[in-house]
């Protein structure tokens, strides 16, 4: 069960999330699109509801000691740009996924914090999954609790086919290459 | 990371009023049934004990066992009798040992 209810919580922004983009795709009307916090269980809502009891409150911890952290080669924190995340992240996380036009790719709100962190803080990557990453981005979406997804018309990218190149690797480390045998 | 502790009481409370405190406090609460991935068994790492005093006096004791899950959280109801500080103790394998404090105003 170790940490089943953070994962729970992750799923549940990862829905939430995303649920748009499905909505996008078949079209469903507006009115009738509803949050995956709306499928759990009746315990489940009750624990995510009360943050006295949410497990993920702890990532949200965590994450905030992470948001004040300086560090990497520029030296920086996530608040040395940002400030107080309660104002200048408020409604960020519901912006997310984005389409990025400098990048020409949708990148979500963990693609979003470790572009700050390899451009700006001069740091490695975290890993997705990794506690690290799951903490900063609770904690920023936590600014953003109980607001409905809202993804700017004009940061939807342009209706077209998907292509290969789509699905590329972010750049970063050098993935492992299978090459033909001699 | 060190562990962290989520308290929720209410910050103030009529005499003789029954509040109800909440604890939550991040920890693997590893069983030390569980094997590895290189076939050795992972040794315990659980949380053992649990206290809570009201003004430096005992009001509750929990023990926790190996089938306790990761994150424990306990809650419990007392008696506001007096203003005053609630000490919450969890200390536990390995040396593991977490305080935290948290203040009720009684009128």
């Amino acid at each position: 069960m170790t940490g089943l209810p953070r994962a729970l919580r992750v799923l549940v922004v990862g829905l939430a999330v995303f649920a748009p983009l499905a909505a996008f795709a078949a079209d469903i009307p507006a009115a009738e699109r509803r949050s995956g916090f709306e499928f759990m269980g009746r315990e489940l809502r009750a624990m995510q509801e009360d943050d006295a009891a949410n497990p993920g409150m702890l990532a949200v911890l965590d994450g905030e000691a992470l948001w004040n952290r300086s560090d990497g080669a520029a030296g920086k924190s996530c608040a040395g740009c940002h400030g107080d995340a309660r104002h200048s992240m408020n409604a960020v996380a519901a912006r997310y996924p984005a389409f990025d036009a400098a990048r020409g790719a949708p990148v979500d709100l963990e693609q979003r914090i470790n572009l700050c962190r390899t451009e700006r803080q001069q740091l490695p990557r975290l890993p997705f999954e990794s506690r690290e990453l799951l903490a900063l981005a609770a904690f920023v979406a936590h600014q953003s609790k109980g607001q409905p997804i809202a993804i700017p018309e004009s940061a939807s990218p342009p209706r077209r086919r998907c292509r290969q190149s789509d699905f590329r690797a972010p750049a970063g480390p050098a993935q492992p290459v299978l090459r033909a045998m001699p | 990371m060190t562990a962290r502790v989520l308290i929720h009481l209410p910050a103030t409370a009529r005499r003789g009023e029954v509040i109800e405190i909440k604890s939550l406090i991040s920890h693997p609460m590893e069983s030390g049934y569980r094997v590895g991935t290189n076939g050795a068994l992972i040794p315990r790492d659980i949380i053992t004990l649990f206290t809570c005093t009201y003004n430096g006096e005992e009001i509750f004791r929990a023990e926790l066992s190996p089938a306790i899950a990761a994150n424990p959280f306990i809650a419990f109801f007392t008696t506001a009798t007096e203003s005053g500080t609630f000490v919450f103790n969890w200390s536990g394998d390995n040396g593991f040992s977490a305080t935290e404090t948290a203040a009720l105003a009684v009128e």
